[in-house]
């Protein structure tokens, strides 16, 4: 247990350790080391899930997009005592046109994840992002804060099952899951849709579920997911009612084609809304290309 | 500038302690995922003691949670760590 000056004390080290090694990183490579593609900036999947693209353009009729990426580039992390914390900070893009509800949002942010603990008991991460999106459709501008909380542990089947039958059971399939609790704030400075202006702070609760089926032999390259949240407007200045659900329902397959789990097909299928997307209630079935770097 | 032993001592130490296997039984070819049953989030975290082990150098570079989740093998772990632990990149 650290006490409350040691811990300050820590954190201030943190931040001088990481500026000075952010500072040694000199070549090209180094930079280059931090940038990842993924589906979102500051989603706390359980897996990083992969970005998708693909953009159809017919000769007399307009053009099709399916785009769900962002770019994110992690600056150096820094470690003091048990202590870690990194920054990033990212762009992303969501358009989908051939769909319900039409989505085209694109957004920016910076985001700090502090980690503690030990992933062999129990580790706590914590993020804060703070950015700005902005809603093409309803020209929406929005400041955004979202705090996430990810607790960390070992569930695996070798916790419960000797170290042979555990390994035996991983030969047919392993699985993960993940809880996830998060506190939105957004405020739309303006909006097209009368009413939409104003502020508005969520909470949400999330689980995520990963099968993979014969583990052992496909090194888990094909998994199957299903994941559930569950938001709640705790508070809001718009026209959405303070006490309002809004589930979000995720399931689907991924196969990669790499044991880096880089590049794949995806089956996707969605039912529910995503604010923090823009992603309005409907169900969306997809299917593609999934890329992830 | 620590030897690869000395490092991998260090790692495979860590690993066990996560994955409840005991450290002889852990082999280098073994994947994280599979053979030792951590899961995304577990292997990410592992930033935590990775670096706890690389900070005991004055020239480590640390590694990052997205560094950490994309490690596939034990091998793979132990290189990571002793080569920023000498202060490569990698």
């Amino acid at each position: 247990m650290i006490s409350r000056p040691r811990m300050a004390w820590s954190l201030s080290l943190l931040l001088l350790t990481g500026i000075e090694r952010a500072a040694a990183a000199s070549s090209i490579d180094d930079l280059l080391s931090g940038l990842r593609v993924r589906r979102s900036i500051e989603d706390k999947n359980e897996d990083d899930d992969p970005a998708k693209a693909e953009v159809t353009n017919p000769h007399k009729s307009s053009a099709a997009w399916s785009v769900d990426g962002a770019l994110r580039y992690e600056i150096a992390p820094m470690f003091r005592e048990g202590h870690h914390l990194e920054w990033a900070v990212g762009v992303e893009y969501h358009r989908i046109t051939h769909i319900d509800e039409p989505q085209n949002t694109w957004a920016a942010a910076l985001e700090a994840t502090y980690l503690t603990g030990d992933p062999a008991s129990a580790a706590h991460a914590l993020s804060l992002a703070a950015g700005y999106k902005r809603d093409q459709i309803q020209k929406e501008d929005v400041l955004t804060a979202y705090l996430d909380y990810v607790p960390i542990h070992f569930w695996g089947i070798g916790m419960i099952l000797p170290p042979g039958l555990a390994e035996e059971t991983r030969r047919i399939g392993g699985f993960s899951w993940q809880p996830l609790l998060s506190v939105e704030y957004e405020q739309t400075l303006a909006s097209n849709v009368a009413g939409e202006s104003g502020p508005m702070l969520r909470a949400r609760a999330g689980l995520e579920l990963r099968i993979y089926p014969f583990a052992y032999f496909l090194s888990q390259r094909l998994q199957l997911y299903a994941a559930g949240d569950l938001r709640l407007v705790a508070a809001s200045g718009t026209t959405v009612s303070a006490g309002t659900v809004q589930p979000l329902f995720r399931g689907g397959a991924i196969l990669y084609f790499d044991e880096k789990n880089r590049v794949g097909v995806g089956l996707d299928y969605l039912a529910g809304q995503n604010p923090r997307d823009d992603l309005q209630k409907q169900q969306v079935l997809s299917f593609g290309v999934r890329v992830r770097i | 500038m620590p030897s690869r032993d000395a490092i991998k001592v260090q790692v495979v130490a860590k690993l066990a302690a996560v994955s409840h296997i005991p450290a002889d039984k852990i082999k280098e070819k073994h994947r994280l995922e599979v053979d030792l049953g951590m899961g995304p989030t577990v292997r990410k975290a592992m930033a935590l003691p990775y670096n706890g082990i690389i900070d005991d150098y004055p020239s480590g570079e640390l590694i990052s949670m997205s560094a950490a989740g994309d490690l596939e093998t034990v091998k793979e772990s132990i290189d990571l760590v002793h080569a920023r632990a000498n202060g490569d990149q990698e």
